[in-house]
């Protein structure tokens, strides 16, 4: 049996195995037999295997080079080392497809174990029903509009190779997963959330849903952050972030997803702001769909052209199925699930709400900025885009925003405000403006110093939470403070883990402050030999050489940096910068050279070379400060994500999740 | 404003509909469209010399409509475009003349090719990359159609269906 | 709820609504061609736009020493001269190709900040330009 026959029945199979699954969900649903949930709990099993099997398959093609699979006749090689062969299932689009169908049904297996536990019979159809409907969307996409086992009659002798983006950098084999995993994940609290609209019990789906999104949140944090790494050390223009309408993709389902943790503290604690989350919930799982289809329709003009085809529409019909569902069932039920109490605004759910509600508005606004390029060509025939300006212009104002509301919130007690939180608070707004003078007295901009203040802010606020509830502890008790606050910090996984995770938010705010504000960019043909002082470095040009290598061929200019001052510090040594040839991309692709250090970013770009002679390179230098630490941030904020998920956490979390309204 | 919830979706799904319909991936290189095509002359494959002599290429004074394929060996979907335009090569010989350009390709290769799918349409080899100049392509597969006065009707980029050459053929033919 | 928040909540709102349609209004940058720029060249005088068109034949100069590059883009009609310094042109950019310069207009002159080559990824890109046997040729022969 060859792989490419395989994975095709494979993959039919796991479309078959999905309509059975909803079928058989269906009838539980209405005939109110519980065997039927049983049943599908195995068939989630036999459409985790086929899709294993099929994604498997398509693994075996691409390694042994079969080149009669379409798939991997359009996007492989012979020639590709085995790490870009095992990761070449996802450099396409009907590869990427397929992993996520794979996701899904993984998710809906595991959503199927915890039938009988925390999801009760009532509650389980509608969850599981929900997955398996999406489920059937992919394979059905997959099967019928782009089946990556497509047979080539003719085979070629090689393959056309893999998008050579995604082989320049280890980064990009991960990026993708981790994006499915969280855009994948957003469906289980969906799922939920219909569940818990169709049975009409409000209260208890939190829990666990909360749980499942800190998942999906968590790889999608990754996956944003693998993105905008990648794309600092690919693309060479010395940014992480360019508001593109792909990145924005990645961001939004982000914003709802954070704008719904933390208004789900709040129905968990009291049983409040449940139309908040059903609504958060079902837009940050449209989100993800309309992601997926800004990047495969060719709606929004991108330089991340993706291909695109008959795909999109069908990601539309899935979006509006989506959305009409969710908000449908919201403005159904909304009569009940009213808030009975009032919030008070200066108390911790008010806080949170404010928070929520920026999230959300951010999250408008990124939408409305990606869309109104469309909009505005709809109504006046222009052709326009809308330029990272207004998206810096409005980010500014509502990260300020966020920044001073993520320290407030969690030193506020629920309900109301007492005097030890004004002293708090005088605390920090005191941390706030010596932050903000120092910035000043060092001559940075008020924006950044600003940030600064922000910093010591939220950092301050930490502190007092900390070391206040480290000396109750440790004075109640009579035990040393080391002591109380190990106690403290594992008894108490979610407080502690909010806080590393907004530390970590709170350093990555005052990088992209810094590095937005203090990049400068030079560029300059050096002869070989020539030397070239700029930026406190002093950078000789040492030859202009070619190699051929695997799967590419190389142009090198390697250089010698020497820091002369303060300002290059930490620049030395010797560099490689070059440009790397694919065969199956005209355009040489420029892999720059990145030197970290504690303070500024070396970056160093082979822009172009003399071809004729070899006597000449043009080098692009980009000097920012403080990236290190944003990647430093980034492994801070999954630190606390993983910190608050880790298994003994949940255990002593779900004690908490017994209704326990007044709790 | 929730309950309002048909009217936001109906308004994105049209907003998006519209948007999908308009897209136009070759809206600028539509530059060429309208102009006289650019002539030019290549050596032709070794299995059309006798029929047709030594080069060949697009001259203003041909009177007969061409439709200007430009493909490679390596290229997936030149494999299943081959089949069609020979198919209607062998319909409309007399009347359309079909003449492939072989681009960032090997000799060897494409007469491979040539013989898998015994192409009887002649090809020229373009070794220099002279088209891409001319007429400013950018991918493998594309198509010009050009009238009989030698105006360059329409572009197409990327794989033909078979709807899409008989809509060009009845185009260049009224 | 106490008026003085909804007071406060309405100025934060009015805040932000101003600062959203304010900012879409004034960062619309306007996709056009050489011809619609001469129909109404007053409108994009001084403010950020995409030009399209093709890069003239003959028209292009670049010298890799001042890294300053002039070239003509065309969409068949008109044509308007672009100027673009301090970065190098990327390698799929050449005359007779499409191109996407962003910035602004200068006079008659088109200053570009950033440059783009439009080209599509739905199909194969043709191996153009150097080859990479050449370019190894080439410079095994300077060596």
């Amino acid at each position: 049996m060859t792989p490419g026959l395989l994975g095709g029945i494979a993959l039919v199979a796991a479309l078959i195995f999905s309509v059975i699954g909803l079928v058989v969900i269906l009838l539980a649903h209405f005939l109110k037999d519980r065997r039927y949930v049983d049943s599908a709990k195995r068939i989630s099993t036999l459409a985790l295997l086929a899709g294993l099997v099929s994604y498997g398959s398509l693994t075996w093609a691409i390694l042994i080079n079969d080149f009669s699979v379409s798939y991997v006749a359009q996007s492989s090689s012979i020639e590709n080392p085995l790490w870009v062969k095992l990761v070449t299932p996802w450099a396409a689009l009907e590869g990427s497809i397929l992993l996520w169908a794979l996701i899904q049904t993984a998710y809906t297996w595991l959503v199927s174990l915890r039938v009988g536990k925390s999801l009760d019979t009532w509650r389980a159809p509608v969850a599981l029903g929900t997955l398996f409907a999406i489920q059937v969307f992919f394979f059905a996409l997959i099967v019928f509009v782009a089946n990556p086992f497509g047979v080539v009659p003719n085979p070629p002798p090689d393959g056309q190779g893999t998008n050579p983006l995604l082989q320049n950098h280890w980064m990009m084999a991960v990026h993708p997963v981790f994006m499915y995993l969280g855009f994948v994940g957003l469906s289980v609290p969906f799922a939920y959330a219909m569940a818990a609209m169709v049975s009409k019990q409000y209260q208890g789906w939190i829990f666990e849903t909360r749980w499942w999104t800190l998942v999906a949140w968590g790889f999608l944090t990754a996956g944003i952050y693998t993105g905008k790494w990648w794309s600092y050390e690919i693309l060479g223009w010395g940014g992480y972030w360019a508001w593109d309408p792909v990145e924005n993709a990645s961001l939004i389902p982000w914003l709802f997803a954070t704008a719904f943790l933390h208004t789900g503290q709040v129905q968990e604690r009291n049983g409040l702001f449940k139309s908040w989350n059903f609504g958060f919930i079902t837009l940050a799982f449209a989100a993800t769909v309309f992601g997926t289809f800004l990047t495969r329709s060719g709606v929004i003009m991108s330089v991340h052209a993706f291909a695109s085809g008959p795909v999109g529409a069908w990601f539309l019909v899935f979006l509006l199925s989506v959305l009409a569902l969710g908000l449908g069932m919201l403005s159904r039920v909304s009569s009940e699930i009213k808030d009975a109490g009032e919030v008070k605004w200066k108390s911790r759910e008010g806080a949170l709400l404010g928070g929520a509600l920026l999230f959300g508005t951010f999250a408008f606004v990124v939408v409305l900025g990606t869309i109104w390029p469309l909009v505005v060509e709809a109504f006046s025939g222009a052709e326009v885009s809308i330029g990272a300006p207004f998206f810096n212009q409005v980010s500014i104002p509502l990260g300020i925003l966020m920044l001073l509301l993520m320290g407030i919130g969690p030193i506020l007690p629920w309900r109301n405000t007492g005097a030890q939180v004004k002293r708090n608070i005088t605390i920090m707004l005191v941390a706030l403006g010596i932050g903000t003078l120092f910035g000043q007295v060092l001559g940075l901009t008020i924006g950044v110093s600003l940030t600064m203040g922000l910093f010591a802010y939220n950092l301050a606020a930490i502190w007092l939470m900390v070391s206040q509830g480290v000396r109750e502890r440790s004075s109640s008790l009579g035990i040393p403070a080391g002591q109380a606050l190990w106690e403290l910090a594992s008894s108490h996984r979610r407080r502690f883990g909010s806080h590393i995770v907004h530390f970590g938010i709170a350093l990555a705010a005052l990088t992209i402050a810094f590095s937005q504000t203090y990049r400068v960019t030079e560029q300059r043909t050096l002869n070989i030999g020539e030397t070239w002082q700029t930026q406190g470095m002093e950078i000789r040009l040492l030859s202009v050489t070619a190699r051929e290598e695997a799967n590419r061929f190389a142009a090198l200019a390697p250089i010698e940096v020497r820091s002369i001052s303060r300002e290059g510090w930490g620049s030395d040594g010797v560099y490689q910068t070059r440009l790397n040839f694919y065969p199956q991309m005209d355009a040489p692709l420029a892999t720059p050279v990145v030197k970290y250090s504690l303070y500024n970013d070396f970056y160093f770009v082979l822009m172009q070379f003399d071809q004729e002679r070899g006597q000449w390179a043009t080098l692009k230098i980009i000097v920012t400060p403080l990236v290190l630490w944003l990647w430093v941030a980034g492994f801070i904020i999954a630190f606390g994500t993983i910190y608050i998920l880790w298994p003994g956490a949940a255990r002593v979390s779900r004690h908490q999740m017994t209704p326990t309204v007044g709790d | 404003m929730l309950r309002f919830w048909p009217i936001w979706v109906l308004l994105a799904g049209g907003l998006f509909l519209w948007g999908m319909q308009r897209s136009d991936p070759d809206r600028l290189q539509s530059v060429l469209v309208g102009r006289p095509a650019p002539t030019f002359s290549l050596p032709l494959l070794e299995p059309y010399r006798a029929q047709y002599g030594s080069e060949m290429g697009f001259s203003s004074d041909l009177g007969k409509p061409v439709l200007l394929n430009i493909w490679a060996s390596w290229c997936i979907p030149c494999h299943t475009e081959a089949p069609l335009l020979e198919r209607y090569h062998q319909k409309y010989k007399d009347r359309v003349l079909f003449l492939g350009v072989v681009v960032q390709d090997t000799e060897a290769n494409a007469l491979k090719f040539i013989q898998q799918y015994r192409l009887t349409f002649p090809s020229v080899f373009d070794k220099r990359g002279r088209i891409g100049i001319e007429y400013g392509y950018y991918g493998v597969p594309e198509t010009y159609v050009i009238d009989r006065d030698g105006t360059i009707l329409a572009r197409h980029a990327g794989e033909l269906s078979e709807a899409q050459l008989q809509g060009y053929l009845r185009k260049v033919l009224e | 709820m106490k008026p003085k928040y909804v007071i406060a909540l309405a100025l934060v709102a009015g805040a932000l609504l101003y600062l959203v349609l304010g900012g879409l209004g004034q960062n619309l940058v306007y996709f056009i061609t050489p011809s619609e720029y001469f129909q109404q060249a007053d409108r994009y005088q001084n403010r950020q736009v995409r030009l399209g068109g093709l890069v003239k034949e003959g028209s292009l100069d670049f010298s890799p020493k001042t890294l300053e590059l002039r070239f003509v883009v065309s969409d068949g009609v008109k044509h308007v001269p672009v100027k673009s310094s301090g970065s190098t042109p990327p390698a799929m950019f050449g005359e007779n190709r499409g191109v996407v310069v962003e910035g602004r207009f200068q006079g008659d002159t088109f200053v570009s900040q950033n440059l783009l080559v439009k080209h599509s990824e739905t199909y194969t890109a043709p191996k153009d330009g150097w080859t990479p046997e050449q370019v190894r040729k080439l410079i095994e022969e300077a060596n």
